[in-house]
């Protein structure tokens, strides 16, 4: 079966190349969850592996509606793109622009987590991770369950349990 | 915040937690619960933290279907390669064992500079390489940085010296090269030159950093200025070479200024000793082999302020053909004898103290710091010289020779022997009564005593009140020695000690030639002392009283001590020659921990 649909390959490889070489100098055209349309290089769009994938199996042609992303997320996290597109870039210049960009209150961070992982955008969602991380570091379990919105499902003795096996990592 | 988070993100954010938290976090819901029991997840936060900053690596692996951990120590931080290795506390996939993988993880866990070990002398955000990144430097003399994970110099022993340049400050540093990888032991002692850079954010910063980077180098005691004899005539004649590739260098880097003296024929290092203005040094430096360093010392016993100049340090850098010295010192501490761990250790400036030994015949004196040989070893060191064409093969070649025609000497030698060796030889009296008191000497000689006397006279024991030992010959070879090595290849006595005030003494009477010729070979790694054809003991006092070979009593031999020869008897090599000594009885008594040289410990 592999074989046979390799060959079929075989006829078309000229005609993919043109639209390729085509497409490379072509925008595209991003449809948030409330039908904001913006436009891109594909150069930009592309560090989403999501977006990657679609323009290559050559879905890309219309507008590509992202469902899952608000405009207002979709116009961070493409600012994060455009700023990620010349690896050249001035290191030092970049992790500035990444630690103001991070600088966000935990709703937005949120929005822009999920974003990151729908796109899968791996330095954004890296980022982005790191920066929860940080604000949940040294939190007790509890304040975890409420800025998450957590339901706790153990009994109280599975909980006490669970911290019996680990009663250093409850000290303050 | 929404309710909803994918199990996948969730993952990404715990893995940017330390250990502790995410402990705790198993108790939030069944979900997280099993997220972080898994193994999968707790591999990927493993691999996470190597990543990071740990000076630790901790790595699992599978060895007879059991999961087994052990922490090494990062070798692109931490220049030691030990390691633990511990085994979970049940099998592969339970809890416990990746419990006892966060607990670890976390214990190394650097990200918390909340309980550094030693308090910040200085701690500050700088950039380097274009980052901005914490650097710390610690009161024991850490200098901690992060560059791409963490790297701890230690001031001490690896830093050379820093200049300001600009906004910069460059650290020049020395740190032990090879492999950087993981699995790889760093061969020890292969040392690279390395510079680190980095930028403070305000100048204030700047200034502050030069300052107490400043204080704790100068804290440290290095020599600043030195007094550097070079012998481009000796050995390899590669002295001068060495001297320009590793030793200039590295001195420049830390900021040490040198004198250079060329020696310019035998004794010169000597005469330029026993003048030297010394206040203008904190020490002098030797770049060739053991024959220069002996000068030094002899010329500074030799003058008026003999007591305060012989307490100047003195280093070796190994550029000859006979580095006994350096040997045993970098030795000592496990290092290669190499001019870059020389020219490094005298840097550093530890030092340490060394016996002297007096030889004494009549009024002639000659201080010895390494040692003393007659019979064999002296014949093969001295007599090889008609073979100097054929290089470092002429030793093994003359040797040979000298095994298949094996001397033997009459005479006899008596010894104060150290606490412990007290049952050698038969008991005696002090043999030397008429040569050992200055004041026997010939009325013609006054003069030249006169001249001398202002200079060290040996020290100052009660030799006649000792209780003394003597062994008769005939014997193959006698050889006193001060240190371990007597040459790079030649561990002569292993147990010698730099200051503990005796000599060590390796006598070697009948011997079959076959196991003689053993020995020879076991000269490299100091195997010869357990041969029951060996007699190996410490001795304070010493003399020795050299006779003719028995098998042809109108030839005599050679006493060689250091490297040259210090008497040569009747029908020997080169017997015309004059030599310091006269072949006869000669006395020999050790000073304590009387010179000082730069050492690695």
């Amino acid at each position: 079966a592999i074989q046979s649909s390799r060959f079929s390959c075989v006829g078309f490889p000229l005609a993919y190349i043109f639209l390729a070489c085509k497409k490379k100098s072509m925008a595209l055209k991003l449809k948030s969850s409330d039908n904001k349309i913006f436009e891109v290089e594909e150069l930009v769009a592309v560090q989403s592996e999501t977006i990657k994938s679609l323009v290559e199996d050559g879905c890309a042609n219309n507008v590509i509606p992202l469902p899952n992303v608000d405009s207002k997320t979709l116009e961070l996290v493409l600012d994060w793109c455009k700023n990620h597109v010349d690896v050249k870039l001035d290191e030092e210049k970049l992790k500035e622009y990444e630690d103001k960009f991070i600088e966000v209150d935990l709703a937005v961070l949120y929005d822009l987590l999920m974003a990151a992982n729908y796109l899968n955008i791996k330095d954004l969602l890296n980022r982005a991770s790191q920066k929860v991380a940080d604000m949940l570091k040294g939190k007790k379990p509890e304040q975890i369950r409420e800025t998450f919105n957590i339901v706790n499902d153990f009994s109280p003795e599975e909980e006490e349990e669970i911290r019996k096996e680990n009663l250093w990592a409850f000290e303050e | 915040m929404s309710a909803y988070l994918p199990a996948e993100v969730i993952e990404e954010i715990l893995l940017g937690l330390p250990a502790k938290s995410v402990l705790r976090f198993r108790s939030v819901c069944k979900t997280w619960y099993s997220l972080i029991s898994n193994s999968r997840f707790a591999k990927a936060y493993l691999a996470r933290s190597n990543q990071r900053s740990s000076p630790y690596f901790l790595f699992g692996r599978f060895e007879y279907e059991k999961e087994i951990f052990s922490l090494h120590s990062n070798p692109a931080i931490d220049d030691s390669s030990d390691f633990i290795e511990f085994d979970p506390p049940y099998d592969t996939g339970d809890i416990w064992s990746w419990t006892s993988v966060y607990k670890i993880v976390d214990f190394f866990d650097m990200e918390q500079p909340e309980n550094p070990a030693e308090p910040p002398i200085v701690s500050d955000r700088v950039i380097i390489n274009g980052s901005e990144t914490p650097l710390t430097l610690t009161a024991d003399g850490k200098l901690r940085m992060r560059e791409r994970g963490q790297r701890c110099l230690t001031v001490e022993k690896e830093v050379l010296g820093f200049v300001t340049e600009g906004s910069k400050i460059r650290i020049r540093a020395v740190v032990e090269g090879g492999g950087a990888g993981i699995c790889c032991v760093t061969s020890k002692g292969a040392l690279v030159r390395k510079d680190f850079v980095f930028q403070p954010l305000t100048n204030d910063s700047l200034n502050l950093w030069s300052q107490k980077l400043r204080q704790y180098i100068d804290s440290l005691g290095r020599p600043k200025r030195l007094f550097v004899f070079v012998n481009p005539f000796g050995g390899k004649k590669s002295a001068s070479k060495i001297f320009v590739d590793h030793v200039k260098p590295l001195f420049d880097d830390a900021d040490v200024h040198i004198t250079l003296h060329e020696t310019q024929y035998q004794l010169h290092a000597k005469e330029v000793a026993s003048s030297l203005d010394l206040f203008k040094y904190d020490g002098i430096v030797c770049v060739s082999g053991d024959g220069i360093l002996v000068e030094v010392i002899n010329g500074l016993l030799e003058r008026e302020d003999w007591e305060a100049a012989i307490k100047m340090p003195i280093g070796v850098v190994p550029a000859g053909t006979g580095n006994g010295m350096v040997k045993s010192l970098l030795d000592s501490a496990g290092y290669p004898c190499t001019a870059p761990n020389a020219v490094l250790t005298i840097i550093r400036g530890h030092k340490r103290s060394l016996d002297v030994a007096t030889i004494l015949q009549r009024e002639t004196k000659f201080f010895s710091i390494l040692m003393l040989a007659w019979g064999l070893v002296a014949d093969i060191d001295i007599e090889s010289e008609k073979y100097r064409w054929m290089g470092s093969a002429r030793i093994d070649f003359y040797g040979l020779q000298r095994i298949l025609h094996l001397r033997q000497y009459n005479g006899c030698v008596s010894f104060v022997p150290a606490p412990g060796f007290e049952t050698y030889g038969e008991p005696t009296s002090y043999p030397n009564k008429s040569t050992g008191k200055p004041d026997s000497c010939s009325p013609s000689e006054e003069e030249s005593i006169k001249v001398r006397h202002h200079g060290y006279q040996g020290p100052n024991i009660d030799l006649e009140n000792l209780e003394w030992r003597t062994i008769s010959g005939p014997f193959v070879s006698v050889w006193l020695h001060n240190v371990p090595w007597g040459s790079e290849g030649t561990l002569a006595a292993p147990d010698a000690k730099f200051s503990d005030g005796y000599l060590d003494l390796i006598i070697m009477r009948d011997c079959p030639q076959l196991a003689l010729m053993s020995l020879m070979t076991g000269l490299n790694d100091g195997s010869h002392v357990k041969s029951p054809h060996v007699t190996y003991l410490k001795v304070k006092a010493f003399v020795l009283e050299p006779g003719p070979q028995t098998k042809e009593p109108t030839k005599e031999g050679i006493i060689d001590s250091d490297g040259e020869v210090l008497a040569r008897g009747k029908g020997t090599y080169k017997c015309d020659q004059k030599a310091p000594m006269a072949y006869d009885k000669l006395q020999i008594a050790v000073h304590q921990g009387l010179a000082t040289l730069f050492s690695p410990l």
